[in-house]
């Protein structure tokens, strides 16, 4: 199993997409962060001085709703590049085993999702607190809890990625139903206005994950009153539904010809 | 040794391979044959355990490729050269697969060396030729040093020279004592490299035998070849006048 995680650690890094993936993540944190610190920065006669502070850690998880998906594209491209080049075959040849194959792909992504979403969240912070002046207040242990949570999603979500990766084998295929599943879709259902529609897009994986976060996306369309679950109980909700994802990818790739 | 046992797969309603026995003999290298469609890279790959058979079993040396734990110590395959990430460098393609089965990483030079490509080892594997794909994909096989070795199509894209090389290198492998089996449309470039053939048509066995008797009371090789496989070419072209 060690050398099988050692094999896909070696190939994630070589090649440039994991590379421009990291990049593009942090690109997108400093371009929500950057904004926001400056936007701070401007004095507001109309509020006082403590009203107007910027904690930065809520610029943390600002803008993670899209950067999320520069991790999520990384995480998917270690299956789905493989199968786009034919390479999986050799992959398969190293070690034909695939739920040996599944894990250790699993477990690389998992390390870099981990460390990056951590990474991620300073970063936004920091730049946060450069950017806001005189208003900007780092409270490093709530950077920290922050940054554990924004690690903890996307620890979940890459495992989703990968999952879905499996079932698809198509790159394309795959963004677009995590797409659909993190982004689109509450926000269509909870657009319509519609009971039945707001009550199915509760347990969505993109409400439930965001709610955990605390960027939720049924609080940006005012309907978080309705919730069925606690910031804990999304976590819980969108850590099963990444589970079934990679169940189902996991059967889609033991009994699929390769 | 290989060993296909009543090997079948179909999808649908096409049988791709139908009840194939056959053994893939140590020691020489045998030719696998046929029309496009006979079933050979089928084959291959419920060999390598990438496909599964609908019924039948395929081992080697009485095992499963699936229950192989170091597999590239044990079969060697090159299926499609071009099936290489095309953004990793040459020399890291390898060190990955080499990392997979516990192999030095040492012997990653070795076999870049032996297959001619230690000049190109920094380049991205997708700005290589196809006949430098080719090499690769046999420095893949060489790796692990195993005692049985497939190639489908080896020879494509080569030049006059890389296709002598590789007819030496696979004389020289089966005179080691490997099994080697090589698929190839190229009779002539068979009849210079084989000892024994297998021919499928229509995923069935037409033939199993060595190669000297195969081509008896014919010409050539393509000539026997063209005799057997009559009836089970697919598609054909209208006649040139």
């Amino acid at each position: 199993m060690l050398a099988t995680i050692s094999s896909e650690w070696t190939k994630l890094w070589s090649v440039r997409s994991t590379w421009w993936c990291l990049i593009g993540a942090a690109a997108l944190m400093a371009l929500y962060s950057v904004p926001l610190g400056f936007d701070a920065a401007e004095p507001n006669p109309d509020l006082s001085h403590a009203d107007q502070l910027l904690h930065v850690e809520d610029v943390a998880t600002a803008g993670l709703l899209f950067t999320q998906f520069a991790l999520i594209a990384l995480a998917l491209l270690t299956v789905t590049s493989e199968y786009a080049s034919g390479s999986m075959r050799t992959t398969l040849q190293c070690e034909p085993r695939r739920g040996r194959v599944l894990a250790a792909k699993l477990v690389v992504v998992e390390a870099v999702a981990l460390v990056a979403g951590a990474l991620l969240a300073f970063l936004g912070a920091g730049l946060g607190y450069l950017t806001a002046g005189d208003y900007g207040v780092f409270d490093l242990s709530a950077v920290a809890t922050t940054a554990g949570k924004v690690s903890v999603y996307m620890g979940v979500v890459v495992a989703l990625a990968i999952g879905l990766a499996v079932a698809l084998r198509s790159t394309a295929g795959a963004l677009v139903v995590a797409f659909l599943a993190l982004f689109l879709l509450p926000m269509v259902l909870m657009m319509s206005g519609m009971d039945l529609m707001t009550d199915v897009s509760y347990y969505l994986p993109g409400t439930a994950g965001t709610e955990y976060l605390g960027i939720g996306i049924a609080t940006l369309f005012g309907l978080d009153d309705g919730l069925p679950y606690d910031a804990a109980g999304g976590l819980g909700l969108f850590a099963a539904w990444s589970a079934v994802t990679l169940l189902a990818g996991y059967v889609v790739f033991r009994r699929r010809d390769a | 040794m290989i060993t296909l046992d009543h090997l079948t797969k179909r999808y649908g309603a096409t049988t791709a391979v139908d009840d194939l026995t056959v053994q893939i003999e140590p020691g020489r290298v045998t030719g696998f044959l046929g029309p496009n469609g006979a079933g050979k890279s089928t084959t291959m790959r419920m060999i390598l355990g990438l496909d599964r058979p609908t019924s039948g079993t395929a081992t080697i040396d009485g095992r499963p490729y699936v229950s192989l734990r170091r597999p590239l110590r044990e079969v060697g395959a090159l299926l499609d050269a071009k099936a290489v990430h095309p953004g990793r460098r040459v020399r890291t393609h390898l060190v990955a697969m080499a990392r997979s089965n516990s192999i030095p990483v040492a012997r990653v030079d070795e076999v870049l060396e032996r297959v001619g490509l230690t000049g190109v080892a920094r380049r991205r594997a997708g700005n290589l030729s196809l006949g430098m794909s080719q090499r690769l994909g046999i420095a893949g096989v060489l790796l692990g040093d195993p005692r049985v070795m497939l190639f489908d199509e080896p020879v494509n894209g080569l030049d006059p020279d890389g296709v002598m090389w590789i007819r030496k290198l696979l004389r020289s492998l089966a005179a080691e004592g490997r099994t080697v089996l090589v698929s190839s449309h190229l009779m002539s470039e068979m009849q210079q490299t084989a000892d024994h053939l297998v021919v499928l048509g229509r995923g069935r066995l037409l033939a199993d035998s060595p190669l000297d008797s195969f081509v008896a009371g014919h010409g050539s090789l393509e000539e026997a070849y063209f005799r057997l496989t009559a009836g089970s070419v697919e598609y054909t072209g209208s006649e040139v006048a």
